[in-house]
């Protein structure tokens, strides 16, 4: 009895990719079995973004800590039924980010979104220069937004980085509901053609 | 076409529907691959953008999240239909359902350190051993064995330890799993353990292992040990 094998509940972490780059599908894997490491590497390599389209859609720095932590949570409890098959792990914990997001600030029903709703001409229709331009290393993708229609940039924007629901934006935009619908829609497709297009 | 309910892949990809469309559309795109597809690809969209609004993050809020992560248990792996299916016996079954059920009370515990899940209210483990895993201070650990996983908990307040046996892998009529605490290579026998069982924490340098034993168990070790570990590495 002696001799009984050592207990390993988790696997050795492996040594860091001498590459440098990091590969988050490789990290969440081995979250998946329980390794911190990995853990830490990818909450590093993602947690940026996340915090930042937190801010972004909650505007409540508090909140979005908040946002950051139940993601990373699930992120955690999660990564052992996380299916590589349906598409790359930061695409996943970014999904996540932003659902926890809107879910928040739909929670909060917030004086922001009355005030939204009660002077709708106080949007910032310039607004997404801000948050768009401060990315020059993203100049691709600033690129492929720059190719949408005004329609399409303002519908996506206002879903995406400010978490309105379609009716919202329809409202914001003062267009029938079927129109914004499409305009998200034909406005990812026209991102996502440009964005695999440059990536090519 | 404007009511065609593939344009609603956008808004669903940017979260922007309300609860029961978004409801109405998972039901579609259960059947629509074409529309998941889609969805896929706008994710991957969707998650550039999220890139570019990346900022530095607060090494408390590092801090915070890594130390909630080191106490939250992982959620089991989800089975796959087929080997449900194959578990034929209701025992097996069963154990399944215990599975989930820790799996969705996973409030706690942890790989390495943890906080114990409430299973006070839970009828199939002694109450002593119940009492340790909900102990405010109890750290438990997950041990695989084989399909199955065996669980130990320890409390430092009461000074005990716990076993949860009710996940290990099924055995044959005329097996058990038997308990031994082994101090300097001499194993002695804590029982045999069909759900759980408590017992005072083991002295310094004892290691907890577990065996297979014929029906009735052993008064020494005759099978391999499945888990061999030192309770003070809980």
């Amino acid at each position: 009895m002696a001799e009984v094998p050592e207990l390993r509940l988790v696997p050795p972490p492996g040594s860091p990719d001498p590459g440098g780059a990091v590969d988050c599908d490789t990290l969440l894997a081995r979250t998946a079995l329980g390794d911190v490491a990995a853990y830490e590497a990818l909450f590093d390599a993602l947690s940026g973004a996340v915090l930042g389209l937190a801010r972004r859609v909650v505007r409540d720095p508090a909140l979005a800590e908040d946002v950051v932590q139940d993601v990373f949570l699930e992120v955690w409890k999660s990564a052992t039924r996380y299916d590589a098959t349906r598409g790359r792990a930061k695409t996943w914990v970014l999904t996540i980010a932003h659902r926890r997001a809107v879910d928040a600030v739909r929670r909060n029903e917030s004086a922001r979104r009355q005030d939204a709703y009660a002077a709708p001409d106080e949007v910032d229709h310039d607004e997404p220069g801000a948050a768009l331009l401060r990315a020059d290393e993203h100049a691709q993708v600033r690129g492929c937004l720059d190719s949408l229609t005004d329609l399409q940039l303002e519908s996506v924007r206002l879903a995406y980085f400010e978490g309105y629901s379609y009716p919202e934006v329809a409202t914001l935009l003062d267009r029938p509901l079927p129109t914004i619908k499409t305009r998200m829609r034909d406005g990812l497709i026209r991102l996502r053609d440009c964005l695999e297009g440059a990536g090519a | 076409m404007s009511t065609d309910v593939h344009t609603l892949s956008g808004a669903y990809a940017l979260h922007s529907l309300d609860e029961p469309e978004r409801r109405d559309f998972e039901t579609h795109l259960a059947g629509c691959a074409s529309c998941r597809s889609e969805v896929s690809e706008f994710e991957e969209v969707t998650a550039r953008l999220a890139e570019l609004e990346t900022v530095e993050v607060p090494t408390h809020l590092r801090e915070q999240v890594l130390r909630e992560a080191a106490r939250t248990k992982q959620l089991r792996p989800e089975v796959p239909a087929e080997s449900a299916a194959d578990a034929a016996s209701p025992l097996r079954r069963r154990r399944w359902a215990v599975w989930v059920a820790t799996a969705a009370a996973a409030t706690v515990a942890a790989v390495g350190v943890g906080v114990a899940v409430d299973r006070l209210d839970d009828p199939a483990l002694p109450p002593a051993a119940a009492t340790v895993f909900s102990a405010p201070d109890a750290e438990v650990r997950e041990v695989p064995v084989g399909e199955g996983v065996f669980e130990v908990a320890i409390s430092p307040s009461r000074n005990e330890m716990a076993v949860d046996a009710r996940a290990l892998p099924d055995l044959p009529e005329d097996r058990v799993y038997q308990l031994w605490t082994v101090v300097d290579g001499r194993p002695q026998s804590v029982g045999v353990v069909s759900t759980g069982a408590a017992m005072a924490m083991p002295e310094e340098g004892a290691t907890v292992t577990l065996t297979v034993e014929p029906a009735g168990g052993s008064p020494v070790p005759t099978g391999d040990p499945l888990v061999s570990l030192d309770p003070s590495q809980i």
